[in-house]
C-alpha cells in the first residue's frame, strides 16, 4: 500500500512523459526554421554580419552571395514570423558569442505593427537555447516566464510544451515528411522551398498578379504604434552599444502591394522608420521605392506578393550589396544614393499608375504584364 | 480566462495553498482574504475602490438594518444602500461603455448580486448580519467567484469559508480533475469555436443560407455552455482545494425538459436569486395580491393562480437579460425566455388535455427525450437573440432558418471559411464535444461522470486525465491570436 503510494505517482509521471515525447515526435518538425537556424549558428564563431527578420530575411539574402561580393562571414538569421521582440534577443545573443560588425534587419510596417506571433516567438526562443550551457538554458526559460508580457498569460505555462506551439500540419504527407526527417535524418525536397544553408532558405514558387486583388498586405491586421517604434530604438540602442553598424531594410514585395496596403498610411510609416532611424544613427532603405538602376520590381523575382523567389533573392542581394559598398567606400555621397530611391511625388506620378493598372486587370481576371 | 492558466497564477496559488495549510493555517480565512485583495489589486487598484464602497454600504447597511426597530428604518437603509449599489453597477454597465477611459471594476456583477443577496437576506431576517467587516469582505471579495460567478448566498458559504480546514487527498484529486474538466472545455471546445461562430453569425450573417445560421448557432449553444461551463468548473476546483465549497452553477442544461426546468440547471445561482429577491417578492407583492383578487373575479381561480407568476417571470427575465449587457438584443433574448415561460404556464391545462387525449404517458422514456429535444430548439432560439448583436438580424436569421434552409448550399458556403478557419480546431472541438456529453449522459444518468472520477479505476481515472490535459494542450497548437495556423513550421 505504501510502496503503490509511492509508484503510482511515478507511473503517472512516467507515461505523461511517454506521451508528451510521442507527441513531440510525431509533432513538432524535424527541421523546424528556428531549430535549424540556432544550431548552424552555433557552429560558428566568427560570424560578422547577420541578417535579421522575419521570413523576408529568410528567403530575401543569399549570404554565400554576400560573402563573395563583400568578402564578410554572414549569417542568414531570418525565421517566418520573427517579431522585433525576439530579433533583440538574436542580436544580444549574436553579439555575446560571434563578433558582429553589421547587422541588417528587413523591417516593413507588419514587422512593426503586425500582431506578434507567440507560437514563433516561443519557438525561436527556445531553439536559440540549442548550445547553452545548463544553468544558461533555465535562466533563458525563467526569463521568458517572468517576463512581464508573458507572466500572465497562457505561453508562460505552454512554453514548456514545444509541440503545442511549433507543429507540423495535420495531413499524410507532412507526417511521411517529418517520420523521414526524424527517422531517416534527411529532408524531402517539396519543389517549394529548399534550405540552401547559413540560415538561408530559397522560395521557388512564382506569384502571379491575378491573385494581387485577393493576396496582399490589405490583408495583414497593422497598427503602428509608439510601442512599435520603441522596439526599434532597442535595437538601435543594443546596436549603438556595441559599436554595430545597423541597417533596416524594407525587402521587395509586388509592385501594387504598397497600393493595397494604403499609400499615405505607408509613406506614414516609412517616414517613421527613417525619424527613429536618424535618431541613433542607422540606416534604411526602402526597395519597394528603389528605381530600376538600383534593383527593378520584376514579378518575375517574386515567389508571392511579399516574399522574394531564389531568382529575385539574388538579384536582391546583389543590389543590396552594391548599395553597401557604394556606402562604405564614398563611391556616391548620401544625397546620389538617395537619388536610387522615388520619393513620394516620384512614386505618384511612376510607380503607383503601374499598381492601379495591375489591381485593375487583376479584377478583370487579366494578368498584366510587367 | 488566461488569468487562471497562466504561471501568474499558478505561483500565486501554489504560494497561497502553502500558507492556507502550512503557516497561516490558524489565520486560513485572513489568508484567504489577503490573497483576495491582492488578486483583486493585479486587475487594476484604482477598481479596488468600488469593492471597498460596496462591502462598507452593504456592511454597515446590514448592521443598521438589523439594529433599527422600525420596519420604515429597517425598510429606508435597505432601499438607500440597494440604490447607492444598484447605481453603481447600472453606471459602469450601461452608461460607462460609452465614456473613454473607464474600466468595469473585476467582477461588479457578480460581488454586487452577491451584496445584495446578503443585504436582502438580513433585511428578511434569515440570519444575523456579519459582525466582523473583515469576514464580510472576504465573502465579497473572495476571488475565485469573482470572474464568473457563482453567486454564492452567505447562509450557504460562510460555514466554509470562515472554517478551519485541512488538506485532503481525495478532495484535492476530485478537485483537479473539475479544474482540467473545466480547462479542457474552456480551450478545447468553446475557444476552437469562436471564431467560425464569428465568421457565420458576425461577418457573413446576411449572406448565408439558413442551414449555415442554424449549424453556428449550434455551434454556439455548445461554445456558450462550454465556456461559461468551463470557467465555472475551474473557480468551483480552485475553491475544492481550499476545502470551499461552492454551490452547483450548472446541472447539464441541454437535458432540460422545459425552458423552466433548462433555468434551474443553467446559471443556477443568478435563477436561484432572482426567484428569491425578484420573483417571490414581486408575486408576493401588495399590488400584486390585490391583481390576483381581481383576476379571480373575472377570470377564475386558474387565471388567479397563474397570471401573476406570469408577470413576475417576464419581469425577472427582463431583468435577466439587462443583466447581461446594455445592448438591445440581451432585453430581447430575456423577454423571449419570460414569454415562453409564461406561455408554457398559461396553456400548461391545455397541454395536459392533449396527453390525456393521445394517452400520451409522460413518463416514458420516449416522451422525455422529445421533451429534452423540444426545449433544445426553444433554447437556440433564445440564443438568435442572444448571440446576434442586431435585433433586426436576429429575425432576419430566423426567417432565413425557417424559409430559407438552402441545405444544398451548406458545403459550398462552408468551404471558403475553411480556407481562414483551420478545420482541425473543428476536429478538436467535436472530440471535445463528444467527451463533454458522454460525460452529462452518465452524470444525468448517475452512471458516474467527472464528478466522481475518484471513485473510478486506476487506469480510466489516469486515461480521463491524460485525455484532459493532451486535449487542452493540443487546442493551443491551433489558438488563432498566434496566428499559429497560418505558418506551420517555425
Amino acid at each position: 500500500m505504501r510502496i503503490s503510494k509511492i509508484i503510482k505517482p511515478i507511473a503517472f509521471i512516467l507515461i505523461f512523459c511517454l506521451i508528451n515525447m510521442l507527441l513531440t515526435f510525431l509533432l513538432s518538425p524535424g527541421d523546424g526554421a528556428s531549430s535549424r537556424m540556432w544550431k548552424e549558428f552555433r557552429e560558428y564563431d566568427n560570424i560578422d554580419m547577420i541578417f535579421n527578420g522575419s521570413s523576408y530575411t529568410q528567403k530575401g539574402f543569399n549570404p554565400y552571395t554576400v560573402d563573395e561580393i563583400l568578402g564578410t562571414n554572414s549569417f542568414n538569421m531570418g525565421t517566418p514570423e520573427q517579431g522585433l521582440d525576439v530579433t533583440y534577443e538574436a542580436i544580444k545573443t549574436a553579439i555575446e558569442t560571434q563578433k558582429i560588425k553589421t547587422v541588417v534587419i528587413s523591417l516593413s510596417a507588419y514587422t512593426l505593427g503586425g500582431e506578434m506571433n507567440d507560437n514563433a516567438c516561443m519557438t525561436f526562443l527556445r531553439a536559440r537555447k540549442d548550445g547553452m550551457t545548463f544553468i544558461d538554458k533555465v535562466k533563458a526559460d525563467l526569463a521568458f516566464v517572468f517576463d512581464a508580457d508573458n507572466f500572465g498569460k497562457e505561453k508562460s505555462i505552454n512554453y514548456f510544451v514545444p509541440w503545442v506551439y511549433n507543429q507540423i500540419q495535420w495531413n499524410k504527407e507532412d507526417f511521411i515528411t517529418n517520420w523521414n526527417v526524424k527517422v531517416h535524418g534527411y529532408v524531402q525536397d517539396d519543389g517549394v522551398t529548399e534550405y540552401i544553408g547559413k540560415g538561408y532558405e530559397c522560395n521557388y514558387r512564382r506569384l502571379s498578379y491575378l491573385t494581387a486583388v485577393d493576396k496582399n498586405s490589405a490583408m495583414l491586421h497593422v497598427e503602428v504604434n509608439d510601442e512599435s517604434y520603441d522596439k526599434m530604438r532597442a535595437i538601435c540602442q543594443l546596436c549603438n552599444d556595441n559599436g554595430i553598424e545597423l541597417f533596416f531594410i524594407n525587402t521587395p514585395k509586388a509592385v501594387y502591394d504598397v497600393l493595397s496596403f494604403g499609400e499615405d498610411y505607408y509613406f506614414e510609416v516609412d517616414e517613421g522608420i527613417r525619424g527613429v532611424c536618424q535618431e541613433y544613427g542607422a540606416t534604411y532603405y526602402d526597395f519597394n521605392l528603389a528605381k530600376p538602376e538600383l534593383f527593378e520590381n520584376r514579378k518575375e523575382y517574386l515567389a508571392d506578393f511579399e516574399h522574394l523567389n531564389e531568382i529575385g533573392a539574388e538579384v536582391f542581394t546583389k543590389a543590396f550589396c552594391d548599395l553597401y559598398l557604394d556606402c562604405k567606400t564614398g563611391k556616391k555621397s548620401a544625397e546620389e544614393i538617395q537619388l536610387l530611391f522615388y520619393n513620394r511625388e516620384e512614386y505618384d506620378a511612376i510607380m503607383k499608375p503601374i499598381g492601379e493598372k495591375i489591381l485593375k486587370q487583376a479584377e478583370e481576371g487579366i494578368e498584366y504584364d510587367y | 480566462m488566461s488569468v487562471f492558466y497562466s504561471a501568474q497564477f499558478l505561483c500565486f496559488f501554489v504560494i497561497l495553498l502553502i500558507l492556507y495549510y502550512t503557516v497561516l493555517r490558524r489565520y486560513q480565512w485572513l489568508c484567504l482574504l489577503g490573497f483576495s485583495l491582492l488578486f483583486y489589486l493585479f486587475s487594476g487598484w484604482k477598481s479596488i475602490i468600488f469593492i471597498f464602497i460596496s462591502s462598507l454600504t452593504v456592511y454597515f447597511g446590514a448592521r443598521n438594518i438589523s439594529s433599527a426597530e422600525k420596519l420604515k428604518s429597517k425598510k429606508g437603509w435597505m432601499l438607500v444602500v440597494l440604490l447607492l449599489n444598484l447605481g453603481i453597477l447600472a453606471f459602469f454597465k450601461y452608461i460607462n461603455p460609452h465614456i473613454e477611459g473607464i474600466s468595469v471594476p473585476l467582477g461588479l456583477s457578480f460581488y454586487t448580486f452577491i451584496a445584495i443577496g446578503y443585504l436582502l437576506d438580513v433585511y428578511y431576517e434569515k440570519y444575523q448580519p456579519e459582525r466582523n467587516y473583515g469576514r464580510f469582505l472576504l465573502f465579497i471579495t473572495y476571488f475565485p467567484q469573482l470572474i464568473q460567478g457563482p453567486i454564492n448566498r452567505y447562509g450557504k458559504i460562510q460555514k466554509d469559508l470562515y472554517g478551519q480546514h485541512n488538506w485532503d487527498w481525495q478532495r484535492a484529486k476530485q478537485a483537479i480533475y473539475i479544474i482540467l474538466f473545466g480547462l479542457m472545455k474552456k480551450y478545447a471546445i468553446a475557444n476552437m469555436l469562436t471564431e467560425l461562430i464569428g465568421i457565420i453569425l458576425d461577418d457573413h450573417i446576411k449572406d448565408v443560407p439558413g442551414s449555415v445560421i442554424v449549424f453556428g448557432i449550434f455551434l454556439y449553444s455548445i461554445q456558450q455552455y462550454a465556456d461559461f461551463s468551463g470557467g465555472i468548473d475551474i473557480v468551483i476546483g480552485l475553491s475544492e482545494l481550499l476545502g470551499i465549497h461552492m454551490m452547483e452553477n450548472f446541472k447539464r442544461p441541454y437535458f432540460a425538459t422545459s425552458l423552466d426546468d433548462f433555468w434551474r440547471r443553467w446559471h443556477i445561482s443568478l435563477g436561484a436569486w432572482m426567484k428569491d429577491y425578484v420573483f417571490y417578492p414581486i408575486a408576493l407583492s401588495k399590488g400584486m395580491r390585490k391583481f390576483t383578487t381581481w383576476t379571480k373575479k373575472k377570470f377564475g381561480k386558474f387565471w388567479a393562480r397563474t397570471l401573476p407568476g406570469v408577470i413576475a417571470n417576464i419581469i425577472v427575465f427582463l431583468l435577466v437579460g439587462i443583466w447581461h449587457g446594455s445592448e438591445l438584443h440581451y432585453v430581447y433574448w430575456g423577454f423571449y425566455n419570460g414569454l415562453v415561460i409564461g406561455i408554457s404556464m398559461l396553456l400548461a391545462p391545455v397541454f395536459t388535455k392533449w396527453k390525456q387525449v393521445l394517452h400520451i404517458d409522460d413518463k416514458k422514456q420516449w416522451y422525455r427525450i422529445f421533451c429534452i429535444i423540444r426545449t433544445f430548439v426553444i433554447v437556440n432560439i433564445g440564443w438568435y437573440f442572444d448571440r446576434i448583436l442586431l435585433w433586426k438580424d436576429s429575425f432576419k436569421a430566423l426567417y432565413a432558418s425557417a424559409f430559407k434552409f438552402g441545405l444544398s448550399e451548406f458545403m459550398n458556403t462552408m468551404n471558403p471559411f475553411f480556407e481562414i478557419y483551420p478545420k482541425k480546431a473543428l476536429l478538436i472541438a467535436l472530440v471535445g464535444t463528444v467527451f463533454l456529453f458522454v460525460n452529462s449522459v452518465l452524470a444525468e444518468c448517475k452512471m458516474g461522470g467527472i464528478g466522481s472520477i475518484v471513485e473510478a479505476k486506476t487506469s480510466t481515472r489516469w486515461a480521463v486525465c491524460y485525455f484532459l490535459i493532451f486535449i487542452t494542450l493540443l487546442s493551443f497548437g491551433v489558438s488563432t491570436n498566434a496566428g499559429g495556423f497560418l505558418y506551420a513550421n517555425f
